[in-house]
């Protein structure tokens, strides 16, 4: 029941990431001291990639936030059972929020082109992956005292 | 060829479909509440809050993306609906309409034609009735009385001439759509007529140019004829500027 209503707020959070809004680190207090310490992990994964994100927003400069906001598109639209409008136009996700990405399945093109970017520009991606994982293994150890245990399937 | 695409077990989207794996819920938002949502008049908690439940709950996004549809169509047929003939596009359609050929008895009735036959008939009473028996008389009254008739027939063809400026074209075409599109046609102000404020006057005054004058008329037309003096007091409507 707990891990319903954190995972309720976490994914309030997670819509205003979406919505590019910025998130300051003490609205995150509730969440930590309430993580039980048999919370599975991915319970810890969304808690601690949500620390994650809204601090790399905070050192990105306010021109490159866009990258940012590309990838929680991609990644959030990944979600649900694909379900599409027939006359999808990326033009569409400017104010999306998180329940408006669900089910879009959107392709990294269709992402970049909703921001005006060249389509088929994948780097943007790729650093935010790299740079992003780099401080989830920080926060999970400093969190957890272990290495996380999603290192060895998302190492390439 | 594209690059790279996740299959699914990337750490990131792993995540964010945990994180919106559907769940039960015992209670559901309104139907007014998803109706602010999609208006966006709800404060920025509740809608984040929203949205969470509805990324997890199956039922609830599925009436959220209804409403989504329903709004959108609504708003397409709304468009379509309050799409109102410029005032230029009714110029023109009046100008097309004034320009086709009628029917001879209907022609005599345009006021271009009654002007003109007006005049002609004009030009046979005074011949008639002043031309003749002045040629009976001395030939200075006959002098006088020709100098006369010439600026009778001056007059009048000068009205003829006035009266087919609307109808005829020969000042709407220089009305172009840059000038038009200055002012917003839709939007009007009023303009209360004072003594000796004539059409030109007023769109001089607050337009700011004088040829705009047949368009300023013709959105006030039923005050009366292009040509009549515009009674003192009479509210007339004039568009606003665009940039107002």
């Amino acid at each position: 029941m707990i891990s319903s209503i954190l995972r309720d707020e976490r994914l309030a959070f997670w819509d205003r990431l979406i919505r590019g809004e910025r998130i300051e680190q003490a609205e995150f207090d509730g969440l930590i001291s309430r993580l039980a310490h048999d919370a599975s992990d991915d319970e810890r994964a969304g808690t601690v990639l949500l620390f994650a994100v809204a601090q790399y927003r905070e050192k990105m400069r306010p021109s490159s936030r866009w990258r940012l906001q590309a990838a929680l598109w991609y990644w959030f639209s990944q979600t649900g059972t694909l379900d599409r409008p027939a006359r999808f136009t990326p033009s569409r996700l400017r104010g999306a929020g998180l329940a408006d990405l669900a089910g879009l399945h959107l392709t990294w093109p269709e992402v970049m082109k909703a921001q005006g970017k060249n389509p088929n520009d994948y780097s943007p991606l790729k650093r935010i992956e790299k740079d992003l994982m780099a401080l989830v293994e920080e926060q999970w150890i400093a969190l957890f005292g272990k290495q996380p245990p999603s290192r060895q399937q998302t190492s390439s | 060829m594209l690059e790279r695409e996740h299959a699914g077990d990337d750490f990131f989207v792993r995540t964010a479909r945990a994180e919106t794996a559907p769940r039960h819920y015992d209670a559901h938002p309104a139907e007014q509440e998803l109706l602010a949502l999609a208006g966006g008049d709800i404060p920025n908690d509740r809608r984040s809050e929203l949205h969470a439940h509805l990324a997890t709950c199956e039922e609830c996004h599925m009436r959220w993306k209804r409403i989504h549809a329903y709004l959108q169509k609504e708003a397409v047929a709304l468009d379509q609906r309050s799409v109102a003939p410029s005032l230029a596009s009714t110029i023109r359609k009046r100008s097309a309409l004034e320009s086709r050929e009628l029917p001879w008895w209907r022609a005599l009735w345009q006021p271009r034609a009654i002007v003109t036959v007006a005049s002609a008939a004009a030009v046979v009473a005074l011949t008639l009735g002043f031309g003749i028996p002045a040629l009976q008389n001395s030939s200075q009254r006959t002098a006088e009385h020709i100098a006369a008739l010439s600026s009778e027939i001056q007059i009048l063809r000068n009205q003829v001439q006035w009266s087919g400026m609307i109808s005829n074209g020969a000042i709407v075409p220089r009305i172009t759509e840059e000038l038009l599109n200055r002012y917003d046609w839709d939007d009007s102000i009023t303009y209360r007529v004072e003594p000796g404020d004539t059409w030109q006057s007023i769109a001089e005054a607050e337009l700011g140019d004088e040829s705009l004058w047949p368009l300023v008329w013709f959105m006030n037309r039923d005050v009366g004829a292009a040509g009549d003096e515009i009674p003192v007091g009479t509210d007339l409507l004039i568009p606003s500027d665009v940039q107002d």
